[in-house]
């Protein structure tokens, strides 16, 4: 038994047979649902945003054309859901004791909280960045996704989107060095 | 190679799509230029930034508003969660394996992989076997989706994969465990699992999916099970016509 590809269920979506998209969100969702996580840092709210994602899969079907590959199809639906939901407040930020007690920590953990503090500082230069350069940022680094079908969700060429990702971990990288020397921005 | 060779080549050196030659002077460049080396290193730290996995109730929600959507647009939805599990494994285990190696240098690689699918196949079964002891469905659904990336085929995981198909109050969730043993239709016990299976469930939705699977077998007890379902006059009046179909296409 092979299993169906994702465009030949989508194309079975579109023309009527409406079951098919459960083996869609199988296959889909968590990695969807990470996507929104990285960029809202919210739970609830990325919860939400893949439940619209396959909410607009299934009230835009019609518009799925032939071939076009499905996550990049996806994807493009989901960054539309992500900027047309209003921002809400942020939810209570995650844990942060590690740097409130960090001087009374033991010395044998100290390295492991030192990483962790590393990646809370990277985790804060990411959400500091514009939003575009986010996006690329996620989409290459996260989603499994290759050059070519993040061109296809961006809409540009594939050189375009390699130029895009330097100038983004470049920008990342320069925010990050900033908040390591805590400097203000 | 200079820093303004790299820049055009960077995002290619990162997914590892360079030829061998241009990967070679990137690296030699990298070594004697911490400018770009800092850029790299940003990139890979990246991965360090956990995300978490989205709660059970997204699942739920999601049928749930099918089947509204289906309701208030048209009756032909109908929901099948079984066969809908069956093929997440696979892509999900090339999936993690390819994001660590990735994430590995190419000489690391091999050894880190072996190691580490041997990790997450005990995670997966440990993982399964605590889900289907939850009180809630949606953890057992997601119990029997953990299940589908284990290999191996006979073992606590099937044990409990077949107490879930015979004793789980929750349709959906016999539904789904139907796909699971099924995966394992290579094993007799498992067969013989799914087809003694059929008298007990009470849904016919289940028994349904159960005679689907065993269509695709080639085990000749399936056409006698099927013909005495098809010949049994107290047999659900769905059923028996589904048995004869499944006769007539497989021409027992
Ligand atoms: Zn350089």
């Amino acid at each position: 038994m092979n299993a169906p590809s994702n465009e030949d269920l989508m194309l079975a979506v579109r023309d009527g047979n409406l079951s098919r998209l459960a083996l869609l969100f199988e296959r889909h969702h968590r990695a969807l649902f990470r996507f929104f996580y990285r960029l809202t840092q919210q739970q609830g709210r990325s919860e939400d945003l893949v439940q619209e994602v396959f909410l607009r899969i299934l009230k835009y079907r019609h518009t799925y054309r032939e071939a076009f590959p499905f996550t990049a199809w996806m994807y493009q639906i989901a960054r539309n859901a992500f900027r047309d939901a209003a921002p809400k407040a942020p939810e209570e930020p995650l844990d942060r004791a590690a740097f409130h007690s960090a001087s009374r920590i033991p010395a044998a953990v100290e390295d492991q909280i030192h990483e962790s503090q590393q990646t809370e500082l990277l985790r804060r230069a990411l959400a500091e960045l514009p939003e575009e350069k986010r996006q690329v940022l996620i989409l290459s680094r996260y989603q499994g996704l290759s050059y070519e079908e993040i061109s296809l969700i961006l809409d540009c060429e594939v050189n375009t989107v390699k130029t895009r990702v330097f100038r983004s971990v470049k920008l990342l990288a320069q925010v990050y060095q900033r908040l390591l020397e805590g400097r203000p921005a | 190679m200079n820093c303004q060779e790299l820049e055009t080549r960077f995002a290619d050196y990162c997914a590892g799509s360079l030829n061998a030659a241009d990967e070679t002077a990137a690296e030699l460049h990298l070594m004697s230029c911490p400018n770009c080396r800092s850029l790299l290193e940003t990139w890979r730290l990246l991965e360090s930034i956990p995300a978490p996995e989205p709660g059970p109730s997204l699942r739920a929600n999601f049928r749930k508003s099918m089947d509204q959507f289906s309701k208030s647009s048209r009756p032909v939805w109908h929901w099948t969660p079984a066969w809908g599990l069956a093929f997440i494994a696979a892509a999900l285990l090339i999936g993690i394996a390819g994001y660590w190696l990735g994430a590995q240098s190419r000489s690391q690689g091999q050894h880190e992989m072996a190691a580490l699918r041997t990790e997450l196949a005990d995670m997966r079964q440990m993982m399964t076997l605590s889900l289907l002891t939850r009180q809630s469905p949606a953890d057992r659904l997601h119990g029997i989706d953990v299940s589908m990336q284990v290999v191996e085929s006979d073992g606590p995981v099937l044990d409990a994969l077949l107490q879930a198909l015979d004793q789980d109050p929750n349709v959906n969730v016999r539904l789904a465990a139907v796909d699971a043993v099924a995966r394992f239709s290579a094993n007799a016990k498992a067969r013989r699992a799914l087809m003694n299976s059929l008298q007990k469930q009470s849904s016919p939705l289940v028994q349904v999916a159960i005679m689907d699977q065993m269509g695709q077998w080639t085990d000749p007890e399936v056409a006698s099970r099927l013909k005495n379902l098809a010949d049994d006059s107290s047999t659900d009046e769905i059923i028996r016509r589904h048995a004869e179909t499944l006769l007539r296409k497989a021409r027992y």
